[in-house]
């Protein structure tokens, strides 16, 4: 049998809301437009505010170089484990059952679905590459020569990020587990050799001095162009060829499952449930089922090791969140050793990755709002069971935050005290409780969706955003509180976090209160 | 026409542990439920029958308290249904639609896990939930999680867990859903010896047997329409 996709491209073009030609055309000249007309300015511009002494001093450093590799393959690792979840190459459920399990070849089915998805890590690379690089021009340290390699190196790096998707959709769990390590391992290496070249001068206060601009001669800023920019862009390119000519040999139930998987969770996120959609990539318990999850003791010792062993079942889950939240931590203490727009930029990174680490372990939290609404089986009521649910999380994010706040301080070398331990402490227990407000979030009220006529369109979006987004706003607020007042002393950071804390504990018992009416 | 439950034995006085009195659902113009009435007392068994629609979840939602009554009047072991209420949670046990589980416990854990927030030491709750899937023929599947489970098998833990734990009034929704006969007679034997034991049941139902075996009471809701 020959069969070919024209004639299913000829069906599905002829669709009643198939785009024609024409729309296509148009949605590209569009992008191209709004990339020139809007993306390139705004490049410009952000690149002249960040060409400032403390920025142009961190681009400058030895290690900035080892450091960037360090976190392309971090990330590289990251995007072999979600080629397991979710890869680049997926079709929906009913494409899944027809095309790629139909008499077409599989991987010519699939070629189109994982260009569109290489988008993905391609603009993640190149966006922050071309950010670099307008950094670097806007205050004359590179030329137009390697500006360009730069945004080439970040093209080449997203494409060899596609391939590590890629990879991980195409590895069984063990290969793709070992791929996992071995990448994150290298990362831990490269990231160790770029903390061995550190030894930057420090100002009093500890935290890490900006340096003149003006003696700025290393880092990125002093990679050479051309060829090793050129060479990443090949590599990239031979590996994306080299994965689409494997797609064939990606196996159909898994496929199937993806597809499955990801239709549940753009479902759930399209009725505005975001935490559903979530859901669908929980992983299921797969180990550790030997493991005694209840033993004697009172009921807060009872919950804690119910918590702890249900982590434990999901080993590769628990392990990314465990690394997460060490990560973040980290981050959040280096932003007390650093200043301006990089402090601030690390405090971000830091809460995200915080909050999404600390995702992985308040299973228990969700379970316990979960049994609101049904005939009570448990013997605690649902906020009593919030509470007992959250005493492990708690312990282990702040050990984790004290892990990551201590390494912030070995690499900066000391000089700010406990500041870089305390803050990830602080903020992890503001950031749990963040996790219960969100647990607790039931639908989106619709009031909320009452349109918003203004000239510029309908702004209901943004208040519907906003609602959204709150459970990611609230640990970003908190911590930039936390860093805010810092420097007024432990006693006032920790008074912070335990008033912020407060206030999440009271929107989550209105959220509760809402969900039980 | 209001519904008033109708004994299918003699009359025995026991204590009343469930007590609804012209109880009616009325949802945004929508008749959930028309006026019904019933008294259980401990150790009998109230069969609640009637066609799809008729309200019979609607009256259970009402008694355990997950919905509000727009008329009536309801007593669970004295006391009205309220989830904030310890009292009354300590009371009642009940399976209305699936049951909440977690993730992440086997099926013996989950049963360990009940009997251990009521109260019972890790060893004795391990036991009880041992003796309770042992009852119910199901030992085998004490090691398994939730999404191990068949749907038959997910109704015989669901009704396992809901046996599980202490309680004076029992309300169950169509027990019988999803059970090959064989099983269905194992869980007419296990409600039959919690009424034995004193236990108030009351259960949604559209097997004849399953009434047929436990009812000392019967309500046929008709449809509100």
């Amino acid at each position: 049998m020959n069969a070919s996709l024209a004639p299913v491209r000829e069906v599905w073009a002829q669709r009643a809301r198939a785009r024609s030609r024409t729309d296509l055309l148009y949605l590209l000249y569009l992008a191209g437009l709004t990339a020139v007309v809007l993306g390139l300015p705004a490049l410009i511009w952000a690149g002249r505010l960040l060409a400032r002494p403390d920025v142009l001093a961190l681009l400058g450093r030895e290690e900035a170089v080892p450091a960037v590799v360090a976190l392309a393959l971090a990330v590289a690792a990251t995007l072999v484990g979600l080629g397991g979840v979710r890869g680049p190459a997926l079709l929906p459920p009913f494409f899944t059952a027809t095309l790629a399990s139909g008499p077409l070849p599989r991987g010519v089915v699939l070629r189109r679905p994982f260009a569109r998805a290489l988008l993905l890590p391609l603009s993640a690379a190149v966006l922050p590459s071309a950010l670099v690089a307008a950094t670097l021009l806007a205050a004359g340290k590179a030329g137009p020569d390697s500006a360009t390699s730069l945004v080439l190196a970040g093209i080449g790096l997203g494409l060899l990020w596609g391939g590590a998707w890629c990879a991980g959709q195409l590895l069984r769990r063990t290969g793709r587990r070992l791929a996992v390590l071995l990448l994150g391992l290298a990362a831990a290496c490269t990231a160790l050799t770029a903390l061995l070249a550190g030894g930057e001068p420090r100002e009093p206060s500890g935290r890490v001095a900006a340096g003149p601009a003006e003696g700025v001669v290393g880092g990125l800023s002093a990679v050479p162009g051309g060829a090793w920019a050129a060479g990443l862009v090949v590599s990239g390119a031979v590996v994306v060829v080299l994965c689409t000519t494997l797609l064939g040999r990606l196996r159909g139930t898994e496929l199937a499952a993806q597809a499955a998987r990801w239709e549940a969770a753009t479902t759930a996120a399209s009725t505005t449930d975001l935490a559903g959609a979530a859901g669908a990539f929980r992983a299921v318990p797969t180990a550790a089922r030997g493991l005694a999850a209840i033993g004697p003791g009172p009921l807060v010792l009872l919950y804690a090791r119910r918590d702890a062993v249900a982590w434990l079942r999901t080993p590769d889950r628990c392990a990314g969140g465990a690394l997460g939240a060490l990560l973040g931590a980290a981050a959040l203490g280096g932003a007390v050793l650093l200043q301006g727009p990089a402090a601030w930029a690390l405090l971000v990174l830091g809460a995200l990755l915080l909050r999404a680490g600390a995702g992985a372990f308040v299973d228990g939290i969700r379970h316990g709002v979960h049994t609101l609404g049904a005939p009570p089986l448990l013997g605690q009521r649902a906020a009593t069971q919030l509470l007992l649910h959250a005493v492990a999380p708690l312990l282990l994010l702040a050990v984790l935050g004290a892990l990551g706040g201590f390494a912030a301080v070995l690499v900066g070398g000391g000089g700010a005290g406990a500041d870089p331990v305390l803050l990830p402490v602080a903020t992890a227990a503001v950031v749990l409780a963040a996790r219960v407000w969100e647990a607790a979030k039931g639908t989106m009220p619709l009031s909320l969706a009452t349109p918003i006529p203004t000239p510029q369109g309908d702004l209901s979006v943004l208040v519907m955003l906003a609602w959204q987004a709150d459970s990611v706003i609230a640990p970003l607020l908190g911590a930039a509180l936390l860093l805010l007042v810092l420097p007024l002393g432990p006693a006032a950071l920790l008074g912070a976090a335990a008033a912020t804390v407060a206030v999440l504990v009271l929107l989550t018992r209105g959220r509760l209160q809402d969900l039980q009416a | 026409m209001p519904s008033a439950c109708s004994p299918t034995s003699p009359p025995q006085r026991t204590p009343e542990v469930v007590v609804f009195d012209r109880v009616g659902v009325l949802r945004e113009g929508s008749v959930l439920l028309l006026e019904a009435s019933g008294v259980v007392g401990a150790g009998q068994t109230l069969a609640v029958t009637g066609p799809n629609g008729s309200g019979k979840t609607t009256l259970l939602r009402v008694l355990a308290g997950l919905l509000p009554p727009t008329a009536g009047r309801v007593r669970i072991a004295g006391r009205r249904p309220d989830d904030r209420d310890p009292a009354f949670r300590a009371a009642l046990a009940a399976l209305i639609g699936p049951a909440q589980t977690a993730r992440d416990l086997t099926v013996l854990e989950h049963l360990q896990f009940v009997g251990a927030t009521w109260g019972s030491g890790a060893r004795a709750a391990r036991e009880q939930g041992r003796a309770l899937l042992e009852e119910l023929r199901i030992l085998p599947l004490a090691g398994r999680f939730p999404h191990e489970l068949s749907s038959g098998q997910t109704q015989l833990v669901s009704l396992a867990l809901t046996l599980s734990r202490p309680s004076a009034v029992l309300l169950l929704d169509e027990p019988e859903q999803r059970l090959d006969p064989d099983r269905l007679a194992l869980v007419i034997e296990a409600l039959r010896a919690r009424a034995r034991a004193g236990t108030a049941l009351v259960l949604a139902s559209h097997s004849p047997l399953l009434v047929e075996e436990l009812a000392d009471q019967r309500l046929e809701l008709e449809e509100p329409w």
